[in-house]
């Protein structure tokens, strides 16, 4: 009875229900429901709801339910008569002389009646709605009002800046960061690319521009990027995150909340349900039986500071182990003389005894820039390659090249850094050594350029 | 001979003995430039004693940091260069931001716009749970960045953005006495309230000799157990209990108090009720008290986030020992971050995170009944 109910409500009333997009596979129905459920926890979390909120809102849950269960019922009753009514003006349509006027006034009426019973409905449910907007808090209602339903909650929900804490960089702040520290040859190169890439990205989420407006926006975008960059370090400091704002054509990971009829508000649409009120009466019991304080528990000693230097370190190790490896290939190729190799060697073991980070970097480059000018072969992409990735740490660049980096999670290289790697990659799996290499050391060339 | 043009042997030798030890000076003198940071930051500390050998003691703080020449103070912000002590941040923030008074947080401190907060790099203590770990926990020259920005700058920066507040934040501004005590002086020929963030290490006398120029504070009191502070904050809780009794007797300087409270550590409900009735004692019942919840960071990333229930609990053992304005941080909609009249039980201010959604209030007294509610308001 329920699901004949819900399905005439879906189809008569467009209220917002999943029943007219739902999936013919029973299992990513089950998936949808499961989605639902998450989603509504995340939002039960977010708004920290006292016990008593909880129980109010438990309770009006449930009567939005049964208001909308006697209603299902009603239409469920007068269905068989509407629809009758509805086929016969249908059928008439497919006739020459179309359908009689008594047809028309039936499908008609059976309409009006069950407009005004959906207007009845809809006064009901908003008196519940209304209710339970008294038992939320300004802020609660802030929350609810601006939440969209996901799997995983935006930062903003799960893990909002914090009293006392400098503000997180945005994915487009640090974005605007990285066109500031690109080097001039590299920005002039890659400045209208930018431009064209952010407004692609902006068409794919929100349709095609025409061409005019396209190219006008792509000039716009290219100034603001000329503005960023000629903007002082403390106005940028100041001003970046209106700035980022302004680039902000970016999708931001919500979905699946289109199809959604919104003709009650969000308080409505996401908690006053007959499944919102068993989700909240079981969050309810859970928060009841949870602990008020949590067990001690071991403690890392991880020190992201430690972490980062170990990185740049291991990458130098890797550096110095590749140029060590082209010099023993020179040596015993026969291209390098008995002094000239103990000259080498006497390098390397100075190096080992550790300078600093840069100043072993700048002697490795030497070694290696020596040692591949008397031929370059395999052995040279190695080193060349790790240069490269210590270079990106030590630039502070966002890790494009690792492909389970969590973070920026740009979907593009604005950069064109990405590009250059992947041809470097094309070239080493083609056995073209020279021209990889090359490539390599030109990437190498523009990280460098980036200021610090 | 005198008159002619062009130099006698003598005196030809006696230049080129001239130039050459001039060129020497000039070398040792380059490279005792060097050793300092170039700029207005190299300017002599304040708070510390010559020792013997070159060596320095600093006085600002209870670290007291004995160190030779070349070497930083624990705090990382101030050092012995040639036997002078000497800050290391001055003129160079870390951080610049405009924000609301609210993040500091201060919820009785009402302002008309935003505060200019700044920071520079370095802190004399180590939280275990720092959130600007990546700013406190380095030097100057480790920071991921430094403006540079004299006083007058910082101050017309202010001014430009529609300020009403400097607030001293982020990382301990005690590190960067010398850079607060004269943005504060011009901030306040400006016409800007002076605000500061800070955990309360700081000697009496440096602190006695800031608060004149301070319209607020918020008092990071991170515990009350001097075994939690030594193990995971780096310092000593008598002196900073020292720092807030000196802050309660100053009666112009408003201030509020707020603890992070991390699961396991420090959120036992009997060391919650020491603090708050030791905070009454000291201060009155009508000092607000934040009690922020506690996410992982740093080196305590394997503790969950203080649970929302043990933040409610112990507000409510806050307000049993007689506090009247106990809030709750880094909840974002819960109603723990409202203030609600002590006398009437009405909500009067309603926040979400660091936004005031609506004030009812008249001047400073409730809306609805009239009482006072102690606070700067405007």
């Amino acid at each position: 009875m329920k699901s004949s109910a819900t399905f005439v409500l879906a189809l008569l009333l467009m209220r917002a229900t999943l029943a007219a997009e739902e999936p013919r596979d029973p299992r990513l129905k089950e998936v949808m429901k499961v989605r639902q459920e998450i989603s509504l926890l995340n939002l039960l979390n977010g708004l920290y709801l006292s016990d008593e909120q909880l129980g109010r809102l438990i309770g009006l849950a449930q009567r939005a339910d049964v208001i909308e269960e006697s209603y299902a019922k009603r239409f469920a009753d007068g269905a068989d008569g509407h629809l009758a009514a509805v086929q016969a003006l249908r059928d008439g349509l497919y006739t020459p002389t179309g359908p009689s006027p008594d047809v028309k006034e039936r499908a008609s009426s059976g309409q009006k009646v069950i407009d005004a019973a959906r207007d009845r409905m809809a006064e009901e449910l908003g008196g519940v709605e209304e209710e339970a907007k008294g038992v939320l808090s300004e802020g609660q209602l802030a929350i609810v009002e601006t939440f969209k339903p996901c799997l995983l909650p935006p930062k903003s929900l799960s893990d909002p800046v914090a009293v006392g804490q400098v503000s997180t960089t945005e994915r487009e702040e640090a974005v605007l960061d990285v066109v500031r520290r690109m080097p001039v040859f590299l920005y002039h190169h890659r400045r209208a690319t930018m431009a064209r890439m952010i407004v692609e990205r902006g068409e794919r989420e929100k349709g095609k521009m025409p061409d005019d407006v396209r190219e006008g926006m792509i000039r716009t975008l290219a100034g603001r990027l000329d503005a960023a960059r000629a903007m002082s370090e403390v106005d940028f400091g100041l001003k970046k995150a209106g700035l980022a704002k302004e680039f902000k054509l970016f999708d931001d990971k919500v979905t699946y909340h289109q199809g959604h009829r919104r003709e009650l508000g969000k308080v409505s649409r996401f908690l006053l349900n007959g499944e919102a009120a068993a989700v909240m009466a079981k969050y309810r019991d859970a928060m009841r039986s949870a602990p008020a304080r949590t067990e001690a528990q071991e403690l890392t000693q991880a020190d992201p500071k430690e972490q980062q230097a170990k990185r740049r370190e291991m990458l130098l190790r890797r550096f110095g182990r590749g140029v060590h490896a082209i010099f023993e290939e020179r040596k015993s190729g026969g291209k390098l003389q008995d002094m000239e190799a103990r000259g080498i060697q006497e390098e390397f073991k100075s190096l080992r005894e550790g300078a600093a980070d840069a100043k072993t970097f700048a002697s490795l480059e030497k070694l290696a820039d020596r040692l591949n000018a008397l031929g370059v072969t395999k052995a040279s992409l190695e080193p060349a390659r790790a240069r490269v990735q210590y270079l990106f740490v030590a630039k502070r660049l966002p890790n494009f090249l690792n492909p389970n980096a969590a973070k920026p999670g740009l979907e593009t290289d604005f950069t064109g850094l990405q590009a250059m790697m992947k041809k470097a990659d094309e070239a080493e799996s083609q056995d073209r050594v020279k021209e990889a290499k090359a490539a390599l050391d030109r990437l190498a060339e523009c990280l460098k350029g980036f200021r610090d | 001979m005198p008159g002619q043009e062009g130099f006698t042997r003598r005196q030809f030798l006696s230049r080129c003995a001239a130039l050459a030890m001039g060129a020497c000076c000039a070398d040792a003198l380059g490279a005792w430039a060097a050793a300092l940071p170039a700029g207005p930051e190299a300017r002599r500390a304040r708070y510390w004693k010559p020792l013997a050998g070159g060596m320095t003691r600093c006085e600002l703080c209870p670290n007291g940091c004995v160190r030779p020449d070349g070497g930083d103070g624990r705090c990382r912000a101030r050092g012995n260069r040639g036997g002078v002590y000497r800050t290391l941040t001055y003129g160079r923030p870390s951080v610049i931001a405009v924000d609301p008074v609210e993040k500091c947080p201060l919820n009785h401190f009402q302002l008309r716009g935003h505060a200019f907060s700044i920071a520079t790099a370095g802190c004399n203590l180590s939280c275990q749970y720092c959130h600007n770990w990546a700013f406190s926990q380095v030097g100057p020259q480790e920071a991921p960045k430094v403006y540079s920005m004299t006083p007058r700058e910082v101050v017309a920066k202010a001014v430009e953005n529609h300020c009403d507040a400097i607030a001293y934040f982020y990382t301990e501004p005690v590190v960067f006495f010398e850079y607060m005590m004269d943005i504060a002086a011009l901030a306040r020929k400006s016409g800007l309230k002076n605000v500061m963030v800070t955990a309360g290490y700081i000697s009496p006398e440096p602190l006695r000799e800031i608060l004149p120029h301070l319209d607020a504070v918020t008092f990071g009191l991170k515990g009350f157990d001097e075994a939690y502070y030594r193990d995971y904050v780096g310092g000593e809780l008598k002196h900073v209990l020292r720092s807030a009794e000196i802050l309660a007797q100053t009666k112009r300087v408003w201030w509020e108090v707020v603890t992070l409270l991390v699961p396991s550590l420090n959120d036992d409900m009997a060391q919650v009720a020491r603090l708050a009735k030791w905070l009454r004692n000291t201060a009155g019942s009508e000092v607000p008290l934040h009690f922020t919840r506690f996410r992982p960071e740093y080196r305590l990333k394997r503790l969950p986030m203080t649970p929302s229930k043990t933040l409610t609990l112990a507000r409510e053992t806050a307000m049993a020992q007689g506090l009247k304005y106990v809030y709750l941080g880094n909840l974002p909609g819960h109603q723990g971050a409202d203030t609600v009249c002590p006398r009437c039980g009405r909500t009067i201010v309603e926040r979400l995170g660091f936004k005031v959604l609506e004030r009812r209030m008249r001047g400073n007294k409730c809306a609805h009944c009239s009482a006072v509610i102690k606070g700067v308001w405007l």
